[in-house]
This record gives C-alpha cells, sequence and structure tokens, in this order.
C-alpha cells in the first residue's frame, strides 16, 4: 500500500480487522519515515522501534487468533512526554525530570492501550507545557511540518509536528490555555480540548490543577472523534473528573448543519485583538460555508478576550508556581530561561488575586454558557496568524498571547480546532468551534460538514519540500 | 519558603534572590499587568461555590455532586 502513513486511524483499524493490513507493516513504514524526517523537525524525544513492533506483532496474532478487537487494533499513536506510559521516560522536555521513568500508565494511556493503539514514542513538548520554544533545554524544539523554519506551536509542539508529517495518526496532548489547540492551528489539524473534566489527568505531569485537560490530534474529524471515545471518561482518582456517560463522539458525523443555530465571536479577532487579514478572510470563508450548508448564523458578543486571559493567567500561573516551588528557589539554573520567565509572574500574585480569579471564572462560564440555551455551538477565532519563525524569540513572545483559546479553558467548555485553509506562504490557519458542556459531538459534527465541503484536511505537507521553508 | 518576605518587585524574597534582580522585576511587572486586568466585580455575591467543581457545570442529570 503506497502512502501507509497518510492513513487516518479509523481506516487502518478497519483494515487490520479486516486483515487487509499488517499491523507490523504499519508500524513499519511509520518507523521508516520517523527514521527519515524526525532529525529535521524533533518531534519525538524518545523511540523504542524494537519494543512498538513487538507490540504490533501481538496485534497481528490477536487479529490472526480472531481475538474481540478494540477500536484502534493495532493503530500507532504517541503521547505528550508529560503523559505517563509504564516503563517509558516522562521527562516534561526538562533537564529537572531527565531521569524520570514512569512507573505505571496514566488512564488515558492504558485507555489507547486497551483499545488496541501501539505506542511509538514520546513527544516533544514546551517545557512543562509552558515554556517554549526553546533552545536552552537538553533537548532541541520540535518544527512545523509544514515548514521547518516555523514553529509548530505548543505546547504540544511534537504532538502537532508528528500528526502532520504522517508518523502518527492520533496523538495526545494537553491543554491549559490552548496548548492541544495551537499546535493543531499551526500544522493544519483537528485538535479538541474536551469539557473540564471529560478525560482524566491522573498521570499527567500537571501545569494547572484547575485548567489542565488532555486532548487529541489528528488529522481527520473522525479519527479526533475516535481518539476521544477512547480516552474520555470518569476517573474516581482524578478530583477534576465528571461523573458523566461517554457517549459515541463520532455519532453525530454526517447529519450535516442545516437548521442548527451557530453564534460567531467576532470582536474577539476584530477588536479585542486584530487578526491578520489572511486568517480573518478563512474565518469569515468558514462561516459563509457554513451558512451555506444551512446554519444559521449570529454574531453574539461575550467579555473581552484581556479579561479571559487575565482570570487564566492568573489561575494557571499560580497553580504552577505551588507545583514549582520548591525547585524555583532550589534548582533555579536546571529551568530553561523561556520557563522561569513565564513562570515568575505566579510567585507575585497575592492569595486574594487567586480567589478573585476563581470567582471570576465562575461567573464567566455561567455567563458564556447562557449562549448554548438558544445556539447550538459559537464559532471564532484560534490564532491571530499563522506560525512563527521558530527562531525569532521576539516574533514568539509577540505570537503566543494573540489567541482566542484562553476563553474556554476558563469556561471549561469544549472547543475544537478545525483547519480552515493556508495563507498565501502555506502555512495553516485554524478556527474553533465551541459547544456547551460535555457536547464535544454537536462540535465534531459541524466540523465534519464544514470538513467534507472544503476538504482542506485532506492535504498533507511533503516533508521534502518543507525541509526548506 | 523560607523568607516570607516580599522583594520590591512583589516576589517573594527568596525567589527574587534566587533568580536574580532583572528577572524578578520583569515577572513582577508581567504579574501587575494581569492583576490590573482581572475584573474584580465582587457584586456577584450569589455564586453556588466558586470553588471549582467541573460535575457541578453540567446540564445533564448525570452531572450531580460526586
Amino acid at each position: 500500500m503506497s502512502e501507509m502513513y497518510w492513513l487516518e486511524a479509523g481506516e487502518a483499524a478497519r483494515l487490520i480487522a479486516a486483515k487487509k493490513l499488517s499491523p507490523v507493516e504499519l508500524t513499519k513504514a511509520l518507523l521508516a519515515r520517523i527514521e527519515k524526517y524526525d532529525g529535521g523537525l524533533n518531534a519525538f524525544l524518545t523511540l523504542r522501534p524494537e519494543q512498538s513492533l513487538a507490540d504490533a506483532k501481538a496485534a497481528e496474532d490477536a487479529v490472526m487468533r480472531g481475538d474481540d478487537l478494540g477500536p484502534l487494533h493495532g493503530v500507532p499513536y504517541a503521547l505528550k512526554d508529560i503523559i505517563d506510559a509504564e516503563g517509558w521516560p516522562t521527562t516534561a522536555h526538562s533537564r529537572l525530570l531527565a531521569d524520570n521513568v514512569a512507573t505505571a500508565d496514566a488512564p488515558v494511556t492504558a485507555k489507547l492501550r486497551a483499545a488496541g493503539g501501539i505506542l511509538m514514542g514520546k513527544l516533544s513538548t514546551h517545557e512543562f507545557a509552558l515554556g517554549g520554544p526553546s533552545f536552552d533545554l537538553p533537548w532541541p524544539p520540535a518544527r512545523n511540518a509544514w515548514g521547518r523554519n516555523y514553529s509548530p506551536g505548543g505546547s504540544s509542539s511534537g504532538s502537532g509536528a508528528a500528526v502532520a508529517a504522517g508518523f502518527v495518526p492520533i496523538a495526545l496532548g494537553s491543554d491549559t490555555g490552548g496548548s492541544v489547540r495551537n499546535p493543531a492551528s499551526m500544522n493544519g489539524l483537528l485538535g479538541m480540548k474536551a469539557t473540564y473534566g471529560r478525560v482524566s489527568r491522573r498521570g499527567v505531569v500537571p501545569l494547572s490543577f484547575s485548567l489542565d485537560h488532555v486532548g487529541p490530534l489528528t488529522r481527520t474529524t473522525a479519527d479526533n472523534a475516535l481518539a476521544l471515545s477512547v480516552i474520555a471518561g470518569h476517573d474516581p482518582q482524578d478530583p477534576g473528573s465528571a461523573e458523566q456517560l461517554v457517549s459515541d463522539m463520532g455519532g453525530q458525523l454526517g447529519r450535516g448543519v442545516k437548521g442548527l443555530k451557530i453564534g460567531v465571536i467576532r470582536h474577539f479577532y476584530t477588536k479585542d485583538l486584530i487578526a491578520d487579514p489572511e486568517t480573518t478572510a478563512a474565518i469569515e470563508a468558514a462561516i459563509k460555508v457554513l451558512e451555506g450548508l444551512g446554519a444559521e448564523i449570529r454574531e453574539i458578543e461575550t467579555r473581552p478576550l484581556a479579561q479571559y486571559a487575565a482570570c487564566n493567567r492568573v489561575i494557571l500561573l499560580s497553580e504552577a508556581c505551588a507545583i514549582h516551588e520548591k525547585w524555583i528557589t532550589e534548582r533555579t539554573e536546571d529551568y530553561g530561561a523561556l520557563l522561569l520567565g513565564r513562570l515568575l509572574p505566579g510567585m507575585a500574585y497575592s492569595g486574594v488575586d487567586y480567589v478573585q480569579a476563581t470567582r471570576t471564572r465562575a461567573r464567566y462560564a455561567a455567563e458564556f454558557n447562557e449562549h448554548f440555551n438558544s445556539l447550538d455551538a459559537v464559532v471564532t477565532v484560534n490564532n491571530m496568524e499563522p506560525a512563527f519563525l521558530i527562531e525569532d524569540f521576539e516574533a514568539g513572545e509577540k505570537h503566543y498571547p494573540r489567541q482566542a483559546r484562553t476563553p474556554f479553558n476558563v469556561t471549561g467548555n469544549p472547543a475544537v480546532a478545525v483547519p480552515t485553509g493556508f495563507s498565501s506562504s502555506g502555512l495553516p490557519l485554524s478556527m474553533q468551534i465551541v459547544t456547551g458542556q460535555f457536547d464535544e459531538a454537536m462540535g465534531y459534527r459541524i466540523a465534519a460538514a464544514y470538513e467534507a465541503e472544503t476538504g482542506w484536511t485532506g492535504k498533507h505537507p511533503d516533508l521534502d519540500v518543507t525541509a526548506v521553508v | 519558603m523560607g523568607d516570607q518576605g516580599n522583594d520590591p518587585s512583589g516576589l517573594p524574597a527568596a525567589v527574587a534572590k534566587a533568580v536574580g534582580p532583572e528577572r524578578a522585576r520583569k515577572a513582577g511587572d508581567a504579574a501587575r499587568l494581569a492583576v490590573g486586568r482581572l475584573d474584580r466585580d465582587n457584586h456577584w455575591t450569589q455564586e453556588p461555590a466558586h470553588v471549582y467543581r467541573a460535575a457541578s457545570w453540567s446540564a445533564s442529570d448525570k452531572g450531580g455532586d460526586q
């Protein structure tokens, strides 16, 4: 089979179950691609080809025996290197955890294994899911598959690069202020931050206890729904986990958007911040597509972005500093400069600031969710511009606050990043589809209708060409 | 933390000492910027709980207190 590396997870699982595709051959093909190209992308921190191939052989044996197969049986995946897999390193891309080896699977890893997935490796991340792209860490930062001189976003940087490059069809990342949706945006991928509490965070290095989410990055909507269906579910040992039944996240795919009421938050990208013209044109075109497919579009207003951002920042950095306090004073020089600089403001907030931010958060969430009494979903921009040159420090510092993702970490609503095309320089653009609490299936329904109409997700980078962009 | 006093930057003195005055100054400036933008409207006094509980936000019957 040619170009096996672009096979989507669901399709690969179907072919494997039908004995038309060997998990061993699929794993070999992806390992060969990683071997050929990852030297320029740095998506992976740890690979264990022998172990992955052994797991693939066991998966193949199960197929041949006629065993019951999980929904990802024989399908390769990879994990952001803050997510534990038993016996594998979990470094958080930091000197501070360089020697840390996980003693057990995180629940999300265990679920992927139980579904039949083949762990290919651990992926590059911004240091502790906050500081990056950094060049002063033990490993280099991941680069963008659509242009190697560009950042792949972050903090789930390797997750975005690996899926876009055709190294794996599914990667998990984490999202505290947008860290699944940012690399999804900059790599032309689907990236889901599900409802707060939908996916267990146990066994995942925390950044901010009350804002952290784990979510999948994939090349298609159907794969994203499949991956979330596998990893979602209540975890009584994660205090933030919601006691919700997991429905079929892809259960509404193919139903279209006719008659759906979709709100648009334009002031995020036309007033609170000004997006670049190509980003604005792409989301406006996307809104027209949805309208053309029969959705009823209504412009809505929410709080300004700056208010959500301040709330997110005070909570995130206060909680992060509670985690890092001891190391900041005792192992200061083991931090990358970017992470330390981003963490430190959290040491200056007062207890009152933190409590006011949490009160504000509850109010903002209640206010925002009122919209879903009359709307099925809300659409808004993701990043305000495409990827920046990875070695341009000032461009990176300017880029990260110019986004509209933090509101939905604050409110806890599901938000899925969806590709909206490409800039004139060939870099991916993205929007977000936001839905009511625990209504991820609606977000996927709208994303799938848009995907079918536009075909953006069918485009892949030519890694030989993008190596010099 | 051993030294609970604050540095002029607003960081705890022990942290400011560990990271140096330039990093401390920048961190203090960034913290003041975010805090200055924080919404402190306290008239919303009827919040059911400002302590975060995801399940309490569920619209579903399954989403009761854990």
